[in-house]
């Protein structure tokens, strides 16, 4: 304890570890032996260029730091460096990857260790951070400490509260040594309760809160095993606040009988205090009056900063020699003795019956320190560096903290060529290009690919006709055939045609089953299901409010800015005035719920991480184009992604909350109620919340019980450039990503939405992998008309319905798939697949529009807009498992399940995981297991099976012909009507006349001649095999 | 495979306009085999691929025991659960386990040895017993930490327990395409709905072209199982009429745009399909097999008739040319999965698969198939040495059994073995991906090379690991 002195030139630093100094013959050394295998074998992947894992071995600022799995050579230890095990290839990890250094190159490796890994010049000194940011978690009763372990108090422990006070702080060592604030001290000193907050300074944590006149004392009975000069390790978790006024002393703890002025000399306790008895806040580990270890003037203003992880540890002795403190690992330097006597006298802590350990106010001079109290642990040994490391890296990332040091640890800096990627470079605003021709159109859209086009001399593709306008342009929005009407509309709309047809695509956009269509699309790319796939396959009651959410959000053209900030984080945005806006906000986050789950993982923390892969992994390729998953377990072997980068986003997606139960077997997801309206009842979604943010640490190989560096939460680093800082402490961090993503500014998400809308109307993005715009990604065939689009829909106020109008009023969108005659053959010579867009493509009926079609075309379909009528058909014919918390397994349903046969469009079929309708699965529909970006194109067998004998395809064959006989009596109108509803234009008279025979042969066949009026049933299964027969045609099932 | 695979989307233009200049449109008239001009065309997905070597065997039966059979009751005898039943186990039990388990149980049946090699089996299985020189038996199985149904089944089929990739059946049609392109190449039989369910035989981010073609489903008796949609709608010379007027106007409307191969395609697709219809329910009915295979398999006998019938069809189709026959004993109406009751559980269960199984080795060696047919017999876990409650035993990844024969491989051994207790992998572990390393091996295919770009990167059955287990092999590995 010390008494007032008035030396206040010593300061407080902190000190670093100096590298071992190097030897001229160890220069040598390195010079002649290590260096050159460095360069040959590893530089390669650990150098300028790439710093695979993190690890640099080119210079002496990343051997000395290390990489994801820590500190890569240990001078003191030099066999159980990581290099040195890695090439010897003895370990897990063997490097290089595909060789083995020769015995005599390990042995110069070793011995340059050994020697102290000096790196001579040409390579500025740096500073070793302190080992903590590395350094594997070892839990307070880890098997080589339990022995040891004599006090563990956990705030989190308690079962209080919030804002009860703590009568009773139970001890977790196994000693049952716990505080209350009856037993142990006298009378006099009896201290009131501190508080229990559940939201504490300590990074929102659970704490205890101490003032100054709380204390609390362990029972005398069971006195700590430290006695005399015993060696101990005090570990706290804590962040003070000044203490104020008297008594001058703030106790944080006392082991042992507190000894008072009186008997100086005589010391009886371990103190560890703030010292405000000078006018400075010194903190001060004493061994009793007159014997201190103190940290000198100013040193506890450090604990009030922020929270820390303060270890003190003893070893026998006199109390400066004897004594370290710790602040994340980092020692304080120069302890100070006894300002006045000098005295750092070895102390002799004894036990009295009436004390034990105390926490807080202990002697009527001493009042308690203020502020929250997270964890205490004691030992009564001194831990090896490793031990204290590893407990103090367990309470780092537990309370999440964050130094600069573990912030700078995490930075990395990437290469000019890294950064030189297209994508990753601000969308320019490119001129329109000149061309030549100046007849074919004056679109600047146009412009951009003509002027493509003259450079390789060919000629764009003339105009479709009206007839196959109408048809792609109804499919491309709507995702249905054209009806005859609008057909007749169109076709004699007496407008020019590019007029008519801009009034055509406003009439489309306007209907409400544009936004059906083209939900879908988005739907592919975020995987949306209704079931969570796996063990139960449970059916996701609430998951078709997002499904709706998105349909809306087209129909109403919600700005696409808004979209991808209402998904990311709709439940974080303050409250609108309209409860039912904020509603739809929060139900936007099921984009990130709807993902597959395997709840029945025992493992449940695997089970979060599974899910936060899931979901980095969608937001990276469905707004980022990036494949973001790629570096969970390494560095991405091709973007400019490290792991690290992973594992700052990932923690912000683990400090989501996606679950609320996790209940073995029977995990529930989060699904809560909310307000629409003040009249209106209460809603069920299926949303996300936010948690407790944290930071996560690497998971070194993917593995989670392998941990390496923290990973504080941010953007990613190459995108967001210098200076970014780390995330608010105070939340998730989640909203801010978003709107890092929808910003204006960011490179990538204006680009990758253009795209796609690109890609839904030209049947392949301009970008042809529309969900990797990374290194391994293909390039943009018209990288300036992708930037000009993309700044095109950033002005727009990210419209996408602009950007239908726009690429849909382009003579490149109304081309024919017939190539200009000219050209045709150079064309298809020089650019087989058409990147340059020298005609329009033929694509095929996707699984939707065809089965959408087949119910259309019969005039069987159910045109209701969304609704979850299906969902709660599919709950109610599941596996109920759990009726009070809506758990139903879906594991029965499978693809002849009665449901599927609704009348409604596809899009409101409830979408099972591993169980789609045949119908949807065989023609490409996406798996709802993973992010399709671009479905595949098959030609299969199976689907000629299907469209020939599949009863869905008959049933609506049977109504296409009913339909057809009842809308006309005569069989050339009949055969007339047919064609139109099906491919969308009039029979040819040949084809009237070969339809007419086919009937007359069919009908032979069956039995019946045409001079006798046939049963009707014959007369509709000869329809019906007609109708069938048109649901077959190549012109039906492709789209010109 | 560094070659463009036909099945790929968005085929060169170019390549196709060539093939299409050599008339194989025309070709298609002349009557030859549909298979062969699709193959020339480069559009059938399932068109036969050269192997990255020589094969050992050129189809595979896998015969998926789902539940969880219990190595320790089958194929791994260990006399120290006897020694020791009702005793605690005396090393740690895993850090992952479903559910809480007892102490040790020991076996309720015998183990014999067997044939020359003297393998032991239990009395589970009198009729495998009997073919025990032909079995290679692997009893250092691990399935990581998959402790439940689901994930297990799925790393046991795919390589992955929760991310969804293409199932071993889908990799290999992917690689080598089928021989009779008038079935589906890729067949599975019963399987379940549950546990992975269609993940199990399914393609993921493959093209759909190599899923499995379902047969029936767990949930309802093989005997009424089809082919879906194999089955014509009307009578054959109606559908054929109907074809032909189709036919005739795609072709009208195919002759305006020769350059799109897709259309030439589905057109093929049409026929195609029209002989699938007959020559389906030729393979799936199997009335014309002689009385004295139907006493084999144990057909229409009660506790046989239908692993019997899957065993049978499964070598049919296989004979047929279709190179993945997945064959399930699966939920809910057979399932191994016995946490209480072992014995009347494991016994029912045994009764049904034994003498079909043996069946199946016996009729294949006899018809001169062992040798190009791999016959691989898995289950997704063992079960615990220990007991849960008093007669069951509770899900187990940390070591089981399955075995492997024909095709290449070494018949009358063991590899690896299990510790004393049956509980952990002693010797030489076998993970899922070395098991699938093996079986692409055997079928000449290299599983470092057998990958699949998607979403970024390339995929492989095996990951980033797997190690072809070269001494069960009967001639040595090639790479």
């Amino acid at each position: 304890m010390l008494t007032p002195y008035r030396n206040l030139s010593l300061v407080l630093f902190f000190f670093w570890v100096n590298s071992a100094s190097a030897t001229d013959s160890s220069n040598e050394h390195f010079e002649k032996r290590v260096r050159p295998l460095l360069a040959e074998h590893c530089w390669k992947c650990h150098g300028s260029e790439q710093q695979e894992a993190g690890l640099r071995l080119d210079t002496r600022a990343g051997i000395q730091r290390g990489g994801d799995s820590g500190k890569v050579i240990l001078t003191d230890t030099p066999d159980e460096s990581l290099l040195l095990r890695a090439v010897q290839q003895t370990a897990d990890l063997k490097m290089p990857p595909d060789s083995k250094l020769t015995r005599q190159q390990i042995a110069d490796l070793r011995q340059w260790i050994v020697e102290g890994a000096a790196w001579p010049a040409g390579d500025s000194p740096t500073q070793t951070p302190a080992p903590l940011l590395a350094t594997s978690p070892l839990k307070p009763n880890a098997p080589q400490l339990v022995d040891a372990l004599q006090l563990w108090l956990q705030a989190d422990a308690l079962q209080t509260e919030n804002e009860s006070p703590v009568f009773v702080w139970p001890d977790q060592s196994g000693h049952g040594r716990d505080l209350t604030i009856t037993q142990g001290v006298r009378p006099s000193c009896v201290g009131t309760a501190p508080q229990f907050v559940l939201v504490s300074r300590l990074n929102r944590r659970p704490a205890v809160r101490f003032q100054t006149g709380n204390g609390l004392a362990s029972s005398p009975d069971l006195p700590l095993d430290i006695h005399g000069d015993g060696a101990a390790t005090i570990i706290v978790v804590c962040q003070l606040a000044p203490g104020h006024g008297n008594p001058r002393y703030d106790n944080l703890l006392t082991i042992g009988n507190p000894a008072a002025p009186t008997n100086p000399g005589h010391p009886r306790a371990f103190y560890l205090e703030v010292d405000r008895s000078t006018s400075m806040h010194s903190l001060d580990f004493a061994g009793g009056w007159g014997h201190d270890a103190n940290g000198g003037p100013g040193s506890a203003e450090l604990l009030y900063e922020a929270p820390h992880v303060l270890t003190v540890s003893k070893k026998p002795g006199p109390m400066t020699t004897g004594t370290s403190i710790f602040l994340e690992s980092q020692p304080l330097q120069r302890l100070l003795g006894h300002p006045v006597t000098g005295s750092a006298a070895t102390p002799d802590v004894q036990h009295r019956n009436d004390f034990g350990v105390s926490i807080g106010k202990t002697l009527p001079m001493f009042g308690s320190i203020q502020g929250d109290i997270g964890e205490i642990i004691i030992y009564n040994r001194v831990l090896s560096d490793e031990e204290r490391q590893g407990v103090e890296a367990h309470l780092v990332s537990k309370y999440d903290f964050l130094t600069a040091d573990m912030f700078a640890q995490a930075t990395r800096e990437f290469s000019a060529v890294e950064k030189a990627h297209w994508s990753f470079q601000p969308i320019r605003a490119p001129a329109l290009p000149a061309i030549t021709n100046t007849n074919w159109s004056t679109h600047p859209l146009d412009r951009f690919v003509l002027a493509k086009l003259e450079a390789s001399g060919l000629q764009p593709a003339p105009p479709a006709d009206r007839l196959t306008l109408i048809r792609r342009a109804t499919y491309d929005l709507l995702g249905l055939p054209p009806t005859p009407e609008q057909i007749e509309t169109f076709v004699s709309d007496p407008q020019a045609t590019p007029a008519a047809f801009m009034t055509l695509i406003q009439r489309l956009l306007d209907s409400p089953h544009y936004g059906e269509r083209w939900a879908r699309h988005w739907l592919d790319v975020v995987r949306y299901a209704d079931t969570t796939a796996n063990d139960g396959n449970f059916v996701m009651r609430y998951a078709f409010r997002y499904r709706d959410y998105v349909l809306n959000a087209f129909n109403q053209d919600k700005p696409y800015d808004q979209f991808v900030i209402e998904q990311l984080a709709g439940d974080l945005l303050p409250p609108d005035d309209d409860p039912a806006v904020t509603a739809q906000r929060i139900i936007a986050t099921g984009f990130l719920m709807i993902g597959p789950k395997a709840l029945a993982e025992t493992d449940k923390e695997q089970v979060k991480m599974d899910i936060v892969d899931e979901q980095l992994d969608v937001v990276g390729r469905s707004m980022l184009g990036l494949t973001i998953a790629c570096a969970r377990c390494h560095d991405h072997k091709f973007d400019p992604i490290p792991t690290v980068d992973y594992y700052s986003l990932a923690g912000i997606f683990r400090s989501t909350e996606v679950f609320s139960d996790l209940v073995r077997n029977a995990s529930k997801w989060m699904e809560y109620s909310i307000p629409t309206g003040p009249d209106e009842p209460m809603l069920e979604v299926m949303a996300t919340r936010d948690g407790v943010p944290r930071n996560l640490r690497v998971h070194l190989r993917g593995n989670r019980f392998r941990l390496g560096q923290i990973a504080p939460r941010r953007y990613l680093q190459l995108l967001a450039g210098a200076g970014h800082s780390q995330l608010s402490r105070e939340s998730s961090g989640r909203l801010a990503l978003a709107r890092w993503i929808a910003s204006p500014t960011h490179p990538l998400t204006a680009r990758v939405m253009v795209n796609r809308i690109w890609q839904g109307h030209f049947g392949r993005g301009l970008v042809a992998t529309s969900d990797n715009f990374g290194q391994r990604g293909q390039l943009p065939s018209h990288p300036e008309l992708l930037d000009w689009l993309a700044n095109h829909f950033i002005e727009s106020n990210w419209s996408v319905k602009a950007m239908h109008r726009l690429m849909l009023s382009s003579q490149t969108y109304q081309m024919s798939t017939q190539p200009h005659p000219t050209t045709a053959a150079q064309a298809l010579g020089s650019d087989p697949e058409n990147r340059l867009l020298w005609k329009s493509l033929r694509q095929r009926l996707d699984a939707e529009q065809l089965r959408d079609s087949l119910l259309a075309i019969a005039g069987a379909l159910d045109t209701q807009i969304g609704g979850g009528e299906l969902i709660s058909k599919l709950y109610e014919t599941s596996e109920i498992l759990d009726k009070d918390r809506g758990v139903a397994s879906a594991a029965t349903i499978n693809s002849s399940w009665e449901g599927f046969d609704s009348l409604r469009r596809s899009l409101y079929l409830p979408v099972v995981r591993n169980g789609l309708p045949d119908g949807l699965a065989l023609f490409d529909a996406a798996d709802p297991n993973n992010v399709t970006s671009v479905r595949n194109e098959t030609t299969v067998s199976s689907q000629a099976a299907f469209l020939l004998n599949n009863p869905f395809v008959l049933q609506q064959a049977r109504t296409f012909a009913q339909r057809v006989m009842d809308a006309e009596p005569e069989e050339k109108a009949r055969v007339q009507t047919a064609y139109t509803l099906a491919i969308g234009r009039p029979a040819t008279e040949p084809e009237v006349s070969t339809a007419i025979s086919y009937l007359a042969n069919y009908r032979e066949l069956l039995g019946k001649t045409t001079n006798e009026t046939p049963p009707p049933e014959s007369e509709l299964e000869l329809w019906t095999s007609y109708c069938q027969l048109l649901f077959c045609l190549n012109e039906f099932l492709y789209v010109e | 495979m560094s070659l463009r695979h036909p099945a790929l989307p968005a085929p060169s233009r170019r390549q196709l306009l060539r093939q299409t200049a050599c008339g194989i449109g025309h070709v298609a008239f002349l009557g030859l085999a549909a298979e062969e001009a699709s193959a020339a065309a480069g559009t059938s997905p399932l068109a036969v691929r050269p192997s990255h070597f020589e094969a050992r065997a050129k189809r595979v039966i896998f015969l998926f025991m789902h539940g969880g059979v219990s190595h320790v009751d089958s194929f791994d005898p260990k006399p120290q659960l006897a020694k020791m039943n009702g005793q605690p186990l005396p090393i740690p039990k895993p850090e992952f386990e479903f559910a809480a388990t007892g102490n040790l149980l020991q076996s309720p049946w015998k183990f014999s040895r067997y044939g020359n090699s003297g393998l032991e089996v239990s009395e589970l299985f009198p009729q495998i017993g009997s073919c025990a020189d032909d079995l290679c038996v692997i009893r250092s199985m691990e399935n990581g930490n998959q402790v439940s149904h689901g994930p297990a089944a799925l790393a046991l089929h795919t390589g992955d327990g929760v991310f969804m990739r293409p199932s071993m059946g889908a990799w290999i049609l992917y690689g080598l395409g089928t021989e009779n392109q008038n079935l589906p190449g890729f067949v599975t039989l019963n399987p379940s709905n549950y546990h992975g369910g269609s993940q199990n035989y399914g393609a993921a981010f493959l093209p759909a072209a190599f899923q499995g073609t379902r047969i029936g489903d767990g949930s309802t008796p093989f005997k009424t199982a089809k082919f879906t949609d194999l089955e014509s709608s009307r009578p054959s010379e109606l559908q054929r009429k109907q074809l032909d007027l189709l036919q005739q106007l795609n072709r009208q409307y195919q002759s305006t745009r020769p350059d799109d191969s897709r259309l030439e395609a589905r057109i093929q697709s049409y026929e195609l399909t029209f002989r699938m219809q007959m020559e389906a329910p030729l393979v799936t009915d199997f009335s014309q097999e002689s009385k004295s295979t139907h006493k084999l398999y144990g057909i229409d006998e009660e506790a046989t008739d239908e692993f019997g019938r899957l065993c049978l069809v499964a070598r049919r189709l296989s004979e047929a040319g279709v190179r993945f026959v997945h064959v399930n004993h699966s939920y809910p109406r057979n399932y191994w999965d016995a946490h209480g009751g072992l014995k009347g559980n494991h016994e029912s269960n045994a009764r049904k698969v034994d003498q079909p199984i043996a069946a199946l080795l016996k009729d294949l060696q006899q018809r001169g198939l062992w040798d190009e047919t791999l016959v691989v017999w898995g289950t997704e876990f063992g079960r615990t040495p220990a007991a849960q409650g008093s007669d069951g035993r509770d899900h187990h990844p940390h070591a089981f059994t399955m075995w492997m024969a024909g095709g290449g491989i070494k018949g009358g051994m063991t590899y690896g073995s299990t510790d004393e207790f049956g509980y952990y992998v002693a010797e030489k572990k076998v993970a899922m991906h070395d098991l699938h390393a093996t079986i692409l091996h055997q079928m000449g295919l290299d599983h470092t090379q057998l990958t699949y770009r998607y979403a970024g990167r390339d995929f492989r059955l095996t990951d980033v690991a797997g190690n072809v287990l070269e001494d069960i092999l009967s001639t040595p590995r090639t790479i």
